[in-house]
């Protein structure tokens, strides 16, 4: 087990180091997290939440099992190079949340020349840093990711459920996802079904839906590059428990 | 190793009821009553055509497609969810509507809280859907005259067209299967496994076969029934209604796991995040590792 | 003894943000709040972009207060093509506006909550009573405007889906059970923060500063001329490395330092005399909640939303004619201002937030405090760093 490998599973005690932090981003992700509401609460209670800006008093990031990550690295900001580093120190696993971190989202489109500091240009999304790439194990697509979807990935992290976290773990390889790739990797493929369910998952409402040829219907202006609409496709992958060939 | 059986080409089942309405189709029946009852709050399925979704909230506006052209359906499934708040919401569509809607509800992706907001999910046995002009292509392929197509139905074991023009066409598969949208042509699961409920249409209008997967689709059909006794009949379905589904079902995957191997073949790619799709079915193909789950969320 | 202090990271607020202070016997003397995090560039990457796309993605700017941005942006590109908005529209943009007004405050109360609790089971408790009612924000936020975080319901001319009777009747059905968690969290709040100052030993005009107050509007938002507003670069008030590593500019209204926010909001339109010093902007930022939804009830009460909403009119105008949206945010009032040339593209774009007026208002605040205590009054402001360093 990643995080459990210095304690036994009878350790009652055992409660899970979670931390907090973002790079460029816009916080979303982190308050997705409190509007599971009142299951949020449960939560804080379960696990330890030992850093947040938010949160937590403390200045320095702490040791942690599991870093929760928002937000893209902008090289030109020394103070994210230096979290970056103690990022990869500190944390035992991380956990890139929402579009920015995981595929770039809408800091794809950031071209700096903005006062006051117009040098802020590049913003790279965490899963292509190489200097912390073996430890970000899972990318949680979504711009914020539903807080339905963190619930369920929370406690599938907590359990240890690999056919739930499977699929993340393939998104960390992929640092491209927008709506073209449901037309490059199902609709070109011969495997879009037309069941419209990328398009109930756009969150900037990009994919609409083509009634006269059943096909999702991409509109790239609206797109921000969050993954939303390949990880929600039914045909992008299956592995969870679900009626089989057999 | 597959076995082109029953359980596969059908799924794991626990009744089979031929089901009559009065005057109309069974399915909508049931989906009338049920809004009328309170059983659900909501049904998201597609237009009588089958051309454009549908999400239905009053017991009056209920209409279900009748031809295999169903697409879209999930494409309100925000609005369900996320903006009436339905929390008790009937699905029907063919067993890919199930697929997204399933992965919607065990993951969250895209919509939130989806897992606790369905309670229903029943699909129809597809043969493969079409849009209009594939329709329109398909009917001149068989018969020689343009011609609408208004429902499909299986009889005896074939699947047959009923024309806007009144006439009653069969459609043969090995045809059909040049027609239908490319992903039907990879899919195994035409009988909407994993759904609670599967409906097949018949010939007669207000008769439909009703293959029940899962307690809570026979405890909704019982509650139908009590709350309304007099409005739909129910016949244990005997073993040859169910078995003679299966020569089309057969003919059909045959056809697609052909053309299954020739993707594999060909070395077409899969989808980028797909590590899964084909590889499960090398494993059967392999016999090994046969998973068997099935399982309704 | 005079010596200088610099804090980086304030706990318990949004983003990275650092203090400057400048100390005399452990009091500020002089002190300047500035944001850390990156400039990402939002008035630059929309340049070129068709303006229908702006609240899409300007909404991104802020996970905290999304919806305020969208309606700004959509606000001001109406302003500069002279695209007429449905009056209905108008009206269920303000609800969000509200929604995320109380969504957002009370997830302020949940982050100082850390401050206001000694005991973590009160804290626990504190924060369930509070998430039930940003439960109901979040539903409103969900049904109008289609998500709770980055509603991409608000289009340029107005609202992209009409809200239906039985949608509306369905969210005024639980606005009083919601009501009552509302009042009771906020006495709990209220108490919890007197005990907090006397815990403490805050005056009761801590954090007091003689700023003028800034607001346009009450609950929605009425237009201001931008020429009224100039720029100070952190290279021009500043020294030393800081000048290179603050990302906010500090904005001047009429030439002068402003606070906006519910005391402005509060002073401006409801006569309120301000008593100095932070405690009462906690308090007033709980009233607001109040009125917040008492006004959705109001809206809601006192109109059909079932009809077209959106007069999807392309925008285009001279590239010259400013735009000017204006929406009052939860933390003060925010300000899009754009110019659109004939074919529908932006050729200009700025964004003033509240958070960026206030920064000079927090430094003034900090004159005269503990310099131990100068992370309250920066918490008081419920400052959204990513917001001011857009």
């Amino acid at each position: 087990m990643f995080y459990r490998d210095k304690l036994s599973f009878e350790d009652e005690e055992f409660k899970l180091k979670v931390g907090f932090l973002h790079f460029s981003s816009c916080s979303g992700c982190q308050v997705a997290f409190f509007d599971m509401f009142e299951e949020a609460v449960e939560i804080l209670d379960t696990v330890e939440l030992v850093y947040s800006n938010m949160l937590t008093k403390r200045r320095d990031l702490p040791r942690m099992d599991v870093a929760f990550v928002e937000g893209a690295l902008c090289i030109e900001d020394p103070h994210h190079l230096h979290l970056v580093k103690e990022l990869q120190k500190k944390a035992k696993l991380i956990v890139a949340v929402g579009g920015c971190a995981s595929f770039g989202g809408v800091r794809r489109l950031s071209c700096g020349n903005q006062l006051p500091q117009p040098q802020h240009q590049s913003f790279v999304p965490i899963t292509e840093v190489d200097l912390v790439k073996p430890k970000v194990k899972y990318a949680i697509p979504g711009c914020p990711p539903n807080p339905s979807l963190l619930y369920s990935f929370l406690l599938a992290l907590l359990e240890v459920n690999e056919d739930f976290l499977l699929p993340f773990e393939l998104m960390t390889f992929s640092t491209r996802a927008s709506g073209m790739d449901i037309f490059a990797e199902v609709v070109n493929k011969g495997f879009c079904v037309g069941c419209g369910t990328c398009s109930t998952a756009c969150p900037t409402r990009a994919i609409t839906y083509n009634y006269e040829c059943s096909r999702p219907a991409f509109n790239p202006g609206l797109c921000v590059y969050c993954g939303s609409c390949l990880a929600a496709c039914p045909q992008s992958f299956k592995p969870y428990p679900q009626p089989t060939y057999t | 190793m597959v076995a082109l059986n029953s359980r596969f080409l059908l799924g794991k089942y626990r009744e089979a009821f031929l089901v009559d309405g009065k005057g109309e189709n069974p399915v909508k029946a049931i989906f009338t009553l049920m809004l009328k009852f309170g059983l659900i709050d909501g049904l998201l399925t597609a237009s009588e055509d089958g051309n454009s979704p549908r999400l239905i909230l009053k017991a009056e506006d209920v209409e279900i497609p009748v031809r295999n052209t169903c697409f879209g359906v999930n494409s309100l499934l925000k609005k369900a969810v996320q903006k009436y708040r339905l929390s008790r919401l009937a699905v029907f569509g063919p067993a890919c509507t199930f697929d997204g809607l399933n992965k919607t509800q065990y993951f969250g992706i895209g919509c939130n809280w989806t897992k606790t907001a369905v309670a229903l999910k029943v699909s129809f046995l597809c043969p493969g859907v079409l849009t209009d002009t594939a329709f329109l292509s398909e009917v001149v392929d068989i018969t020689g005259k343009r011609a609408g197509v208004s429902r499909f139905y299986f009889q005896k074991g074939e699947l047959r067209y009923q024309l806007k023009n009144g006439e009653e066409v069969a459609v043969p598969p090995a045809l059909h299967h040049r027609y239908v949208n490319s992903a039907c042509r990879y899919c195994l699961n035409m009988a909407g496994k994993g759904t609670d409920l599967t409906a097949v249409y018949l010939k007669e209008v207000n008769r439909a076969l009703f293959i029940v997967r899962s307690e809570r689709g026979l405890s909704t059909l019982a509650q139908i029934q009590r709350n309304s006794p007099s409005s739909l009949q129910f016949r244990k379905a005997g073993k040859e209604d169910v078995d003679e589904l299966l020569s089309f079902l057969k003919e059909k995957v045959l056809l697609n796991i052909s053309d299954i191997i020739e993707r594999v073949e060909l070395g077409l790619p899969v989808p980028k995040w797909n590590d899964n799709k084909l590889r499960k079915f090398y494993r059967i193909w392999n016999s090994v590792d046969v998973n068997s789950e099935e399982e309704v969320f | 003894m005079k010596k200088v202090v610099k804090l980086e990271g304030i706990p318990l607020t949004e983003g990275h943000s650092g203090l400057f202070l400048e100390v005399e016997e452990g009091i500020v003397k002089r002190g300047f709040y500035y944001a850390l995090v990156p400039v990402r560039g939002f008035e630059t990457l929309l340049l070129g972009k068709d303006s229908r796309v702006a609240p899409t993605i300007t909404t991104r700017i802020c996970g905290l207060c999304q919806v305020t941005h969208a309606v700004a942006s959509a606000r001001a590109i109406e302003d500069a093509a002279g695209i007429e908005v449905p009056p209905e529209a108008e009206k269920l943009r303000e609800v969000l506006g509200l929604a995320v007004r109380i969504y957002n405050n009370l997830l302020h109360q949940i982050i100082v909550s850390e401050d206001l609790f000694p005991e973590k089971r009160e804290q626990l408790a504190f924060i369930r009573e509070v998430q039930g009612v940003r439960k109901f924000a979040g539903t409103v936020l969900e049904t109008v405007g289609g998500e709770i975080i980055h509603s991409p319901n608000v289009k340029v001319g107005g609202i992209s889906e009409p809200l239906e009777e039985s949608v509306k009747e369905k969210l005024l059905s639980e606005m009083d059970g919601v009501l009552e968690k509302l009042k009771n969290s906020f006495s709990v709040f209220r108490e919890s923060l007197e005990a907090l100052w006397k815990r403490e030993g805050l005056s009761e005009d801590f954090g007091s500063h003689g700023l003028g107050y800034f607001a346009t509007d009450l609950y929605y938002g009425n237009s201001v001329p931008f020429e009224k507003f100039t720029f100070l670069l952190p290279q021009e008030l500043l020294e030393g490395e800081l000048k290179r590593r603050v990302t906010n500019l500090f904005p001047l209204f009429d030439g002068k330092p402003v606070e906006t926010g519910p005391r402005a909001r509060a002073v401006l339109f409801k006569g309120y005399t301000p008593k100095g010093g932070v405690k009462e902007l906690h308090l007033l930022r709980g009233e607001e909640n109040l009125e917040a939804l008492l006004r959705i009830r109001e809206i809601l009460e006192g109109g059909r939303f079932d009809g077209e909403l959106w007069n999807r009119e392309t925008p285009s105008s001279d590239g010259e004619t400013v735009g000017v949206g204006v929406h009052e945010a939860p933390r003060g009032t925010n300000l899009h201002a754009v110019k659109v040339d004939k074919s529908g593209k932006i050729v200009y774009y700025k964004i003033v937030v509240p958070t960026e007026l206030n920064f000079f208002a927090v430094g003034e605040a900090l004159r005269g405090v503990p310099a131990t205590k100068a992370e309250y009054v920066v918490r008081a402001y419920d400052p959204c760093i990513v917001c001011a360093a857009h």
